[in-house]
């Protein structure tokens, strides 16, 4: 049976950013298992925004660094906070302009798991390459992807598996192993986390190479006992272990649950799931193929309950609107103060989401922001101009929400064109009917209006929910 | 928004909470605020409150020191202490014994980064505790606030203590904008299933509610002008202007930035310094006249202090724990806490005498008058209120 509107356009803001009219419409010629599967099947590694050329670089020796003068030291330490900057910014390219969103919201999901930031990791050539690691193992096998992200560098500074020696044990990573990245709090002692970091000992990075090295004499070969298990364990030893553990594939479906499906996970989908999940070896493509093929997942009651975190918010505006952005700066300015700064989550925990995202600051900003973009984009039109003059109303003044956003001319015909009534435009953009029913009205050659009334939406409370 | 805009809004929906004869009868009631000043980057205590007579200060800071003779002597003989010069404006409140000085502020245990300790302060937790929401949004939690518009209003997006997402506290830049935003918002009344859009809807009358009585009241008094040019004097004004136009909001808050001084930091800090103390002196005089100095308690703040010895940059690098001022008509100026000693450091960092959370609990206690607070911030109370 084919998809209804309602159920295409669910599936492309869940799945993705929402999407146009004509896409929620190609959806809906297709079965759900069709189009699942088409959403499963864009997943890849391949990135059409080209990398900055910096990106491969190695940084530089500690004998190199201390060699340098203050200010030296200086430049070099505003060199990668622009070049943290520019990361930043190529994600957000990619995201605009990416053929598959799903890719994109895999790979926001994973960034937020498997944290680590630029504040502390430093080289922005690392977190590139834990961010293609998250790309290559998005939809891949969980099992080879813990064994990798272990021994990712970024990984390694951030949760100073560096610094975890035999004689001085750093816990750090073998405690957010267990409570964030595999089981979750309560299935683990404190002895556990202290054995786990004992058979961390001696991981260390060559950091000119930007590659783990094994420190055999930092290395506690001594026996050790986790979670019920005694042996001479190394770290690749306790992964093995907790990839055994039938919590992992529980902890990991409850993530994704309520980052795609709801805030409540329902326990009896959930046990049913994550076995599957655990017995098809930890296929992450299996596991999102039933999270998506779910009653719960095409639940109406389900529909609109999860809230737009800031980037989904901001490019999901962006590309529908279609817009072309010369300069990033204020959008990323934006997700940063609605508390979503890339590369930057504010603790190893990563961005609780949820009502979270909502503030009275938050939401303030959230719409004024959407606002911007579209006053920004009227300006493109001169008798707007003079219209906005002669109210009397300030022109706009150069401040940090400025963007230099132009709304494409077709899609202004395109919304003028005839075809489109303010109901529709209601159907594309919001998860939910609306809560005051509008008057019906065909948007037919007024410019003015039909950008008001996609405004209106716009700062729709609803436009919030996904 | 202007009165055509607000009346075509009120036409639309009832706004259940508005009720001007219940707001002017609010007017007249003896309202608490609480200002808190962040000092953002971590406040290089030893040039604040300077150890004049300790020959230790000399030798930690070759070329960055506050010359004996420079400073402006506070204690006696046996608290050989004084201000950094540029800190002038404050002596009147210090002498009228409205300003207390407490030292070694501090917690155990300290960490070191910024977003880190900031995140300990603003949360109220121990060093190795994560809290979501901040230790004005916990206490309000339990002693929601009367008759008040919301949580409070930060000056600034950073929530800090104000934030987390069980409060309501309104975060804005400048009013203006603030107005502008809050016109984009209709409020509806309309009851949901759905915990998300009712959040979001919740969150939305407020914001509405605190922009109308913020607006008209400050509307209805004679406005406060002020002499100084710099943010955090802007900030202090239009404070004070709120709080004369007895605009119900418990706790405001506000931020004086460039305090992380790693190089160079005489002149920087001088001159961050000098602003604060004019901007205070300013924010006192403004409220004396308004006769509204007695219901203010401004509280400072950092994430950490700095490091007692120079580094090879003329600046300072994190430090530890860090000297704060309390103000205010009711306030019982003096020293609280201890100094603390700058010998047997090496390049180490100081020892704190007073934690934070004692601070935090005499707000709540002695200035807010709670009985019951978040058990995390179950300290000592210190005397600094009558």
């Amino acid at each position: 049976m084919p998809l209804s509107f309602k159920q295409a356009k669910h599936l492309l803001l869940r799945t993705g950013f929402g999407g146009t009219h004509s896409q929620i419409v190609s959806y809906t010629r297709l079965s759900r298992l069709q189009a699942v599967n088409n959403v499963l099947d864009s997943v890849t590694t391949h990135t059409t925004t080209t990398l900055p050329q910096w990106i491969n670089q190695t940084p530089p020796t500690r004998k190199q660094r201390k060699s340098l003068s203050q200010e030296e030291r200086r430049a070099f330490r505003k060199q990668i906070r622009q070049r943290a900057l520019e990361l930043q910014q190529w994600w957000f390219r990619e995201m605009i302009s990416s053929q598959s969103p799903f890719n994109e919201r895999m790979v926001l999901f994973w960034h937020n798991h498997f944290t680590s930031s630029f504040k502390k990791v430093r080289w922005p050539g690392f977190l590139w390459q834990q961010h293609f690691l998250h790309r290559q193992f998005a939809l891949g096998n969980f099992a080879d992807y813990l064994h990798h992200i272990a021994k990712d560098p970024a990984m390694m500074i951030y949760l100073d598996s560096v610094s975890n020696n035999k004689n001085r044990p750093n816990e750090n990573f073998a405690r957010e192993l267990l409570e964030l990245f595999t089981l979750g709090p309560g299935h683990y002692s404190e002895v556990d986390i202290r054995e786990a970091a004992r058979a961390f000992t001696g991981w260390k990075i060559n950091r000119r190479k930007g590659r783990f090295r094994f420190a055999k004499r930092q290395h506690d070969r001594g026996l050790k006992t986790f979670l019920g298990q005694t042996g001479y364990f190394d770290g690749d030893d306790i992964i093995n272990i907790l990839i055994q553990h039938p919590r992992l594939a529980v902890h990991l479906t409850e993530k994704l649950w309520r980052e795609f499906i709801s805030p409540e996970p329902d326990k009896k989908s959930v046990a049913q799931i994550a076995k599957a999940f655990r017995e098809s070896n930890y296929n992450l493509r299996v596991l999102m193929s039933m999270l998506f093929s779910s009653e719960h997942f095409w639940d109406p009651s389900n529909h609109g309950v999860l809230i737009k975190s800031p980037v989904e918010l901001m490019i999901g505006t962006v590309r529908y609107l279609s817009m072309d952005i010369e300069n990033l700066r204020p959008l990323q300015r934006i997700c940063r103060r609605l508390g979503q700064d890339l590369f930057n989550p504010p603790n190893v925990k990563g961005w609780a989401g949820g009502n979270h995202w909502i503030s009275a600051g938050t939401l303030l900003m959230r719409k004024s922001s959407l606002n911007q973009m579209m006053r920004n984009a009227e300006l493109g039109h001169k008798h707007m101009d003079e219209k906005n003059n002669m109210r009397g109303t300030k022109p706009m003044k150069n401040n940090a929400m400025q963007m230099d956003l132009h709304l494409p001319t077709d899609y202004i015909s395109h919304l003028t064109s005839g075809d489109f009534s303010i109901q529709t435009l209601e159907k594309v953009l919001l998860a939910l009917p609306n809560m005051e029913p509008v008057k019906h009205k065909i948007l037919n050659g007024n410019t003015e209006e039909a950008l008001d009334s996609l405004t209106q939406l716009l700062l729709n409370p609803i436009y919030q929910l996904k | 928004m202007d009165r055509r805009q607000f009346i075509k809004l009120l036409s639309l929906s009832p706004l259940p909470f508005y009720n001007p004869a219940l707001w002017a009868n609010l007017a007249e009631k003896q309202r608490k605020v609480l200002v808190l000043l962040e000092l953002k980057g971590g406040n290089d205590g030893l040039n604040t409150l300077v150890p004049y007579k300790d020959p230790l200060y000399y030798k930690l800071r070759p070329n960055i020191r506050i010359k004996e003779k420079q400073v402006l002597t506070l204690g006696d003989s046996r608290n050989p202490l004084g201000f950094n010069p540029t800190l002038a404006p404050l002596i009147p409140a210090w002498e009228n014994n409205e300003l207390a000085i407490l030292q070694g502020v501090g917690y155990p245990k300290p960490n070191l980064s910024h977003f880190r300790s900031i995140e300990i302060w603003d949360t109220g937790s121990s060093s190795n505790q994560y809290l979501d929401d901040g230790w004005l949004t916990q206490a309000f939690q339990i002693n929601p606030p009367q008759d008040a518009v919301s949580n409070g209003l930060s000056l600034g997006f950073d929530t800090g203590p104000l934030g987390g997402i069980n409060s309501n506290t309104i975060a804005i830049n400048n009013p203006r904008q603030f107005f502008q935003q809050a016109r984009l918002i209709k409020t509806m009344n309309y009851k949901t299933e759905n915990s998300a859009l009712a959040h979001i809807l919740k969150v939305q009358d407020e914001i509405q509610q605190a922009a109308l009585e913020i607006r008209s009241r400050l509307r209805k008094t004679k406005p406060i002008k002020s002499e100084l040019k710099f943010p955090l004097a802007k900030q202090l004004n239009l404070v004070a202007n709120m709080i004369h136009a007895q605009i119900p909001l418990p706790v405001i808050k506000v931020s004086h930035s460039g305090f992380d001084t790693h190089s160079n930091q005489l002149n920087k800090h001088n001159r961050l310094l000098s602003q604060l103390g004019q901007a205070l002196a300013e924010f006192r005089n403004a409220l004396i006249q308004t006769d509204r100095w007695d219901q203010v308690l401004l509280l400072t703040y950092s994430e950490f202090g700095r490091r007692p010895a120079e580094n090879a940059s003329r600046g300072t690098d994190h430090g530890t724990s860090a000297p704060h001022f309390v103000m205010g008509g009711n306030v019982k100026g003096g020293f609280y806490g201890q100094q603390p000693r700058l010998s047997g450091l090496n390049y180490a960092n100081m020892q704190h005498h007073l934690d934070f959370r004692s601070v935090y609990a005499t707000v709540l206690r002695k200035w807010f008058q709670q009985i019951k607070i978040p058990s995390d911030l179950d300290y000592p109370v210190i005397k600094f209120l009558a």
